[in-house]
């Protein structure tokens, strides 16, 4: 691939070619830095960057983007954890029913039309970036210290933008519950990160602060990935010449995106999620009709 | 029972566990990458060719005790899947040490869905 400066010949495989590498980091950097800021693991940039723009082969780049995602959430979940965005209690509460929906989704995949879920992915998607919209200048009020908090998931965390403090206890946890079950599913049986529907979902029906929504999900898509990258490394199918760059882009992607977070107003991220989600709602819609967004 | 303890209290108790998790994230991929570092050096140094496919991680293993790049490369990529996974098991004996037996157990639950599906993904 291009005709870089090419450092030496693989007996195994494509040469190494630094151009490459970089561009590889770069694609990777870019996709971390959205990741970690909205809560994805990031695969949903990654693959169609390798794939369409840097011909690397699909299986390649699923076992990369797999890699990619945990570095994605270990790193940024390191960062978001310390600025107090990360929930644990509700995290693992959630990833129970995530994880056993995503086995679910994969079992049952094989009897279900992958274009109609795809089209109901998109409207998913496509509502949960309206709804976020249009709600952005909604500020829930701080919780006060004697809300009912029967599951224990008050949590709080300093707004870097205000200084204030902002104190939460996620609603409706049954629902969140519920929700992340059929997220799972839906990740079973397409293939995708939870990020996309979780962090609306904590947003909308949990009532949680988005930077919470997007640190308690940065964190949970790591564990997601975790076994789809099991998967890739123990057949072998990982070329070190696109994970290595791959991981490098996203460290310093993560670092930069969970810093942004930090630092930027939360109707600002908003606005970036509704334009993200908008975009992979119409092309997962686009896709189940055969349609190519990327032309 | 947790439905009792004091906000003040549940934020004391959730610090511990989250700087427990920090700790394994944070040592996880420095480790990962200071491993990935060591095999780029050697791969620059020794001018040795970096494969196309890393292969099994019985031949990861063997790269590596002959000190070959692929070697460290496989393992610097395997410290960084295990550190989720690592700080699953961490944050639940630290609910357990802080007498949080509910979230204990959830994240115990979290951690065995984790390994039975990574042996059902590998089976």
């Amino acid at each position: 691939m291009g005709d870089g400066f090419v450092v030496r010949d693989s007996q195994w495989g494509t040469p190494v070619d630094l151009d490459y590498s970089l561009a590889l980091g770069l694609a990777a950097a870019a996709a971390a830095i959205l990741g970690s800021m909205l809560g994805l693991g990031g695969g949903v940039f990654i693959v169609p960057l390798f794939t369409l723009y840097l011909d690397v082969d699909p299986k390649i780049a699923v076992g990369a983007s797999a890699i990619a995602v945990v570095t994605n959430s270990v790193v940024g979940s390191s960062n978001h954890l310390r600025n107090g965005f990360t929930n644990i209690r509700l995290s693992m509460l959630l990833q129970i029913s995530t994880a056993i929906g995503a086995i679910i989704g994969a079992i049952i995949a094989i009897w279900v039309d992958a274009s109609f879920l795809k089209v109901v992915l998109g409207l998913i998607l496509v509502y949960s970036a309206f709804s976020m919209i249009r709600s952005r200048k909604k500020v829930y009020p701080n919780a006060p210290p004697d809300a009912p908090d029967p599951l224990a998931l008050r949590a709080s965390f300093t707004e870097p933008t205000t200084g204030g403090e902002v104190c939460y206890v996620p609603q409706r946890v049954p629902v969140g519950v519920s929700i992340s079950t059929g997220a799972g599913v839906l990740s079973g049986m397409l293939g995708i990160g939870g990020g996309v529907i979780q962090v609306p979902m904590m947003n909308l029906v949990m009532k949680m602060p988005v930077k919470a929504a997007a640190g308690t999900s940065a964190f949970m898509v790591g564990m997601t990935a975790v076994a789809t990258a099991t998967v890739f490394y123990s057949e072998g199918k990982i070329d070190p010449q696109v994970a290595v760059p791959a991981m490098l882009g996203v460290f310093l992607g993560a670092s930069a995106g969970s810093t942004l977070t930090k630092r930027l107003p939360t109707d600002r991220l908003i606005v970036l999620f509704f334009v993200i989600l908008t975009y992979l709602g119409a092309s997962m819609i686009l896709a189940a009709f055969g349609l190519n967004p990327f032309g | 029972m947790m439905d009792t303890i004091s906000p003040d209290t549940l934020a004391t108790d959730s610090r511990r566990v989250t700087r427990a998790a920090i700790t394994v994230l944070t040592f996880g991929w420095r480790i990962s990458f200071a491993i990935i570092i060591v095999g780029l050096v050697l791969a620059i140094v020794r001018d040795e060719p970096l494969a196309a496919e890393l292969g099994r991680i019985s031949k990861v293993m063997d790269d590596l005790a002959g000190g070959h790049s692929n070697g460290f490369l496989g393992l610097g990529i395997l410290v960084m899947i295990l550190s989720p996974i690592v700080a699953t098991a961490t944050i639940a004996v630290n609910f357990f040490r802080i007498g949080d037996r509910r979230y204990g157990l959830i994240s115990s639950t979290v951690f065995i869905v984790l390994v039975v599906s990574i042996a059902i993904a590998i089976g």
